[in-house]
């Protein structure tokens, strides 16, 4: 979104994130109204009132009950696209644990598994 | 749930075997149709025609949390007994519908990680078929009783806690007037001399006792609890005679849920109420319902009582004879098997026989987390060695109950195959760890990695030995799900703008001399939080006279030799 100068900006960038109802799994809201598994992908609010409109976006699907719990988090910007700043928001877009669960001896590739089942289901 | 309007369903196949409550007709249908409203509930919710603020209070009470990366859903284990076939279940749920591992939490429950929310209702139907459930593992309802792991066995035993954790879960099983409580509710019983239940933190706690002219009965302690403000529970009656419980239990139930505060979730668990009202005032409200209600049908009749307790009758024991010189030369020869029979392996009731612990903490592990190749390998152990029976602890292992002890050696052997032989338990890799935030919403900081990190630092038994008996527990936030504020050293996660930081207790304990940690100090972060803790073990082995183990040392010395040595203050 480009950066009204009139509106006060917001001390950090947001992006906005929520829950796919079916699975559980983060997405992350994009400029269209859509949702992405990938954090970079996702739309920047620079000010609240960016903020407040992409949570207006992101309700829409929520009342359409794809995804539910949407709420914004702050980012930073890395090569002009949003990167997670907390470790919580870190994990959550791994959208992994970083530990490997018992009975695997690496990392799991989850992600590809639902990335693949789930890449058209996230145009809603 | 009073029974004798049904009739009894044929003895369950899934059970016959092991003593443990067997489903009847009514405990059959009643769990169908509980699954077919909870299928209908999902059906509905993913065709949008009930809202999340709608399906959350139902999705809770049949235990679907939504977490950090997916859906879990929370498995009851009713006292934390199980048998083969329910474990072999549990193993082709977490194939079928999740990662293929499980983890067994401090409730004696297990929980899935990765569920569907599609696929909910078919695992419930999985459950259903070996006689479980996943009804108020959540939710402000009462939670599953807990008890001694080492129920019905253990060598201290006064009187088999099992059949009161029975007739408690099936009289607060959908209880009407208890469904939507001020908060969550979590009782447990204990029956031993030694506390394994960690009494002294549950809303409700009852000791079975005996009175001074060798009566049965039980011994009830209130208002205990952990999260944000922990309290040790207050004893509210001395002794209560057995065919009372139930009358009692409502008394306290009632009164909690008439004035229990329900304007501040913070303010809302009956800790607060009976702090705020007093203990006395409490008691005096109780008592006063008590005496309205007792002996007015609110207890249970003999004849239901009986027939509870008939299903936890121990089996008759094949007589366990062993060459006790070859078993000693066993241990002497072989120094793995010598930590792991002093640790893992406790008295038994019947001669011959052992308890036996499965450490679920294995070097660098995930504390409480089992692979699905291993809870096979569990279920088909306790086949060949414990009566097919196993038992989940609030410690996050496991125990096969009734061991041959002329048996332990191949035991320990095909244990040690499957990495569940970690000679630990009770010493301090033995860790509780929550989930934090790897998995839960709600966590501030990463427990499990702590976890492991000192369980690789700490990797030398002879070490862990030395060290003695010394509990660690790492919660991942102040909800405090890992009890840190009990254990001898307690670690809590916090958020430092976005930063994972972690705040020590010192002293607390959950056995008997219950008491609460203290904060040592200003946090760590996750590259000093191992070395913290080294220099920690290290001040007590300086400080330790002969025989003392940690908990006494640190009473008698208290926090400043343990101040000084981590912020390096005089
Ligand atoms: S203590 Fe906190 S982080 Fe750990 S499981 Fe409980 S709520 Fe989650």
């Amino acid at each position: 979104m480009a950066i009204d100068k009139k509106i006060k900006p917001l001390k950090t960038p947001v992006s906005v994130t929520a829950n796919l109802l079916l699975k559980g799994l983060s997405v992350y809201l994009k400029t269209d109204g859509s949702w992405s598994d990938n954090i970079a992908d996702s739309a920047i609010a620079h000010n609240r009132k960016q903020e407040t409109a992409l949570l207006e976006l992101a309700d829409i699907t929520v009342r359409s009950q794809y995804v539910l719990g949407a709420y914004s988090f702050p980012v930073e910007i890395k090569d002009g696209q949003a990167a997670p700043i907390s470790t919580r928001e870190v994990i959550r877009a791994s959208r992994l644990p970083t530990i490997v669960p018992v009975g695997l001896t690496e990392k799991p590739e989850w992600q590809n598994e639902f990335t693949a089942a789930n890449a058209n289901s996230y145009k809603h | 749930m009073y029974k004798d309007v049904f009739a009894p369903a044929a003895p369950s196949p899934v059970t016959q075997n092991v003593n443990m409550y067997k489903y009847d007709q009514f405990d059959d249908t009643f769990i169908k149709q509980r699954i077919e409203q909870f299928r209908s509930q999902v059906t509905r919710r993913l065709s949008g025609h009930i809202t999340e603020d709608e399906f959350k209070p139902l999705r809770l009470q049949n235990g679907v949390y939504l977490q950090l990366h997916a859906y879990m859903l929370r498995v009851a284990i009713p006292y934390g007994q199980l048998n083969s076939t329910q474990m072999r279940t549990l193993a082709h749920i977490s194939r079928k519908y999740d990662k293929g591992f499980g983890h067994f939490t401090t409730r004696q429950n297990i929980q899935y990680n990765w569920p569907t929310l599609s696929d909910i209702p078919n695992i419930l139907d999985d459950l259903h078929k070996v006689e479980m459930h996943a009804i108020q593992t959540s939710g402000n309802c009462i939670r599953n009783t807990t008890s001694d792991p080492f129920a019905g066995v253990a060598a201290d035993e006064l009187v088999d806690p099992r059949p009161w954790c029975e007739i408690i879960r099936q009289w607060s099983t959908l209880h009407p007037e208890f469904a939507f409580l001020p908060r969550k509710f979590k009782i447990a019983v204990n029956g031993a001399d030694h506390d394994r239940a960690a009494i002294a933190y549950h809303d409700i706690g009852i000791q079975i006792i005996k009175n001074d002219a060798g009566e049965i009965g039980f011994q009830l302690f209130v208002g205990g609890g952990q999260g944000r403000t922990p309290v040790i529970a207050k004893e509210i009656r001395a002794f209560l005679e057995p065919k009372y419980l139930l009358s009692y239990l409502d008394s306290i139930l009632r009164t909690y849920n008439m004035i229990g505060r329900r304007d501040n979730m913070y303010k809302a668990r009956i800790k607060i109420t009976v702090n705020e009202t007093g203990i006395k005032e409490f008691t005096r409200l109780v008592e006063l319902e008590w005496n309205r209600i007792k002996d007015n049908g609110f207890d249970l009749p003999e004849a239901e009582k009986q027939r509870i307790f008939n299903h936890f009758t121990l089996p008759d024991f094949e007589k366990s004879e062993y060459d006790k010189v070859a078993y000693e030369q066993l241990k002497q020869d072989n120094n793995g098997f010598d930590y792991f029979v002093k640790h893992n392996v406790f008295g038994h009731k019947e001669d011959g026989y052992s308890i036996v612990s499965i450490s679920l903490k294995p070097h660098g592990g995930i504390p409480g987390d089992i692979s699905a190749d291993q809870m096979d390998i569990v279920a088909q152990l306790s086949d060949d060695y414990s009566l097919s029976e196993i038992r989940a602890t609030h410690k996050q292992n496991l125990v096969l109950p009734h061991v041959k002890t002329g048996e332990l050696y191949q035991l320990w052997q095909k244990l040690t195959d499957a990495n569940l032989a970690p000679a630990n338990i009770g010493l301090l890799t033995d860790i509780i760890a929550c989930p934090g935030l790897d998995y839960c919403n709600l966590a501030n900081a990463r427990s499990i990695t702590i976890a492991q990190m000192i369980s690789e630092r700490f990797d030398d038994l002879k070490r862990l030995t030395d060290l003695g008996d010394l509990t660690l527990n790492i919660s991942g936030c102040i909800n405090a799900c890992a009890h840190h504020h009990v254990a001898n050293i307690g670690i809590l996660g916090v958020d430092k703008k976005g930063v994972e930081s972690y705040q020590v207790t010192l002293g607390g304990s959950s056995f008997k001399d219950a008491s609460i940690g203290n904060i040592i100090g200003p946090g760590f972060s996750v590259e000093e939080i191992v070395d913290a803790i080294e220099t920690i073990t290290n001040t007590y082995i300086d400080q330790r006279e002969k025989g003392e183990n940690f908990l006494t040392c640190y009473r008698r010395v208290g926090q400043t030799p343990f101040k000084e040595a981590l912020y390096n203050v005089a």
